[in-house]
C-alpha cells in the first residue's frame, strides 16, 4: 500500500512551513490552504499536498507501526 | 504513448514510499523521476521488480481481461478503474487505512484551476482542491482535465 509517512508542522514563515519527521526536519511548501503548528501534514516534492485530519492522525501512525 | 511509460506516470507518485521504505535508493528514485518526466521506455523487469505490489494486481487483472499484463489498455484500467475499487473495497491492508490515506492512494479526475509555478491547484470529488506537480504533464492550461494520484497530475484527458 502506498503508506506516506506524515509529519507534523512545527514552524510557518510565509509560505514555508518546518515539518518534524521524529528523525528529521524537513521545509515544505504551502501552496494552498490552512494550516496551523502541529497539523500533521503530507509532503511530496517539497509541496505539502494533504493534511490528515486531526480524528485520522492515530490511525494512520497505527498503521505505520503496524506495517502493511 | 508506450506501456512502460504509461506505467511509470500513475505509478511514480508512489515510488517516494517506496524509497521511504528503504527498498529503493535514491539514485534509482532519480531514474524513475526522470523517465516519467521525459517519456523514456524503462526495462520491463526493473520496473516490475520495484513495483511488485502493482503488478500482482495488474497480472490478476490481465488474466481476466485474457491479455498480456503489459498491455496498454490493461495497464490504464488498472489505474484508471482497478486500482481505486481495490481502496474501495479495503482489500489488502487498505481496510484499515483512513479516509485521506485512502483519498490519496485513488487516481481521480481533476480540473485545473490554477498554475503556480511547478505546481496546479485542481479541483476533483466536486470540491476538493489539491496542489499537484505539474512535472509529468506538458502544455496544461486553466480549465484542462488531468489525473491525479497524491501529489502529481499524471496524464492529460
Amino acid at each position: 500500500m502506498c503508506l506516506a509517512i506524515p509529519g507534523k508542522i512545527i514552524e510557518i514563515k510565509n509560505d514555508i512551513a518546518l515539518i518534524d519527521y521524529g528523525s528529521e526536519k524537513r521545509q515544505a511548501k504551502i501552496i494552498i490552504g490552512d494550516f496551523k503548528i502541529n497539523d500533521y501534514v503530507i509532503v511530496q516534492g517539497k509541496i505539502i499536498i494533504e493534511k490528515v485530519p486531526e480524528e485520522q492522525v492515530q490511525g494512520w501512525l497505527n498503521l505505520l507501526k503496524n506495517g502493511t | 504513448m508506450e506501456p512502460e511509460v504509461l506505467f511509470l506516470k500513475y505509478a511514480f507518485p508512489c515510488a517516494f514510499i517506496i524509497k521511504q521504505r528503504a527498498e529503493i535508493s535514491d539514485f534509482e528514485h532519480q531514474i524513475l523521476e526522470d523517465a516519467a518526466i521525459n517519456n523514456k521506455v524503462l526495462e520491463r523487469k526493473f520496473l516490475e521488480k520495484i513495483f511488485f505490489r502493482a503488478f500482482e494486481r495488474i497480472e490478476k487483472l490481465a488474466k481476466e481481461l485474457n491479455k498480456d499484463k503489459w498491455d496498454y489498455e490493461v495497464i490504464k484500467e488498472y489505474f484508471t478503474d482497478r486500482h481505486n475499487s481495490i481502496i474501495d473495497e479495503g482489500m489488502y491492508s487498505y481496510a484499515k487505512a483512513p479516509e485521506s490515506l485512502k483519498n490519496l492512494c485513488k487516481v481521480h479526475k481533476a480540473e485545473i484551476i490554477q498554475i503556480k509555478d511547478d505546481s496546479l491547484i485542481v479541483k476533483y470529488n466536486k470540491e476538493k482542491l489539491r496542489p499537484v506537480i505539474k512535472s509529468l504533464v506538458k502544455n496544461v492550461k486553466i480549465g484542462d482535465f488531468v489525473t491525479i494520484h497524491y501529489g502529481y497530475a499524471v496524464e492529460k484527458l
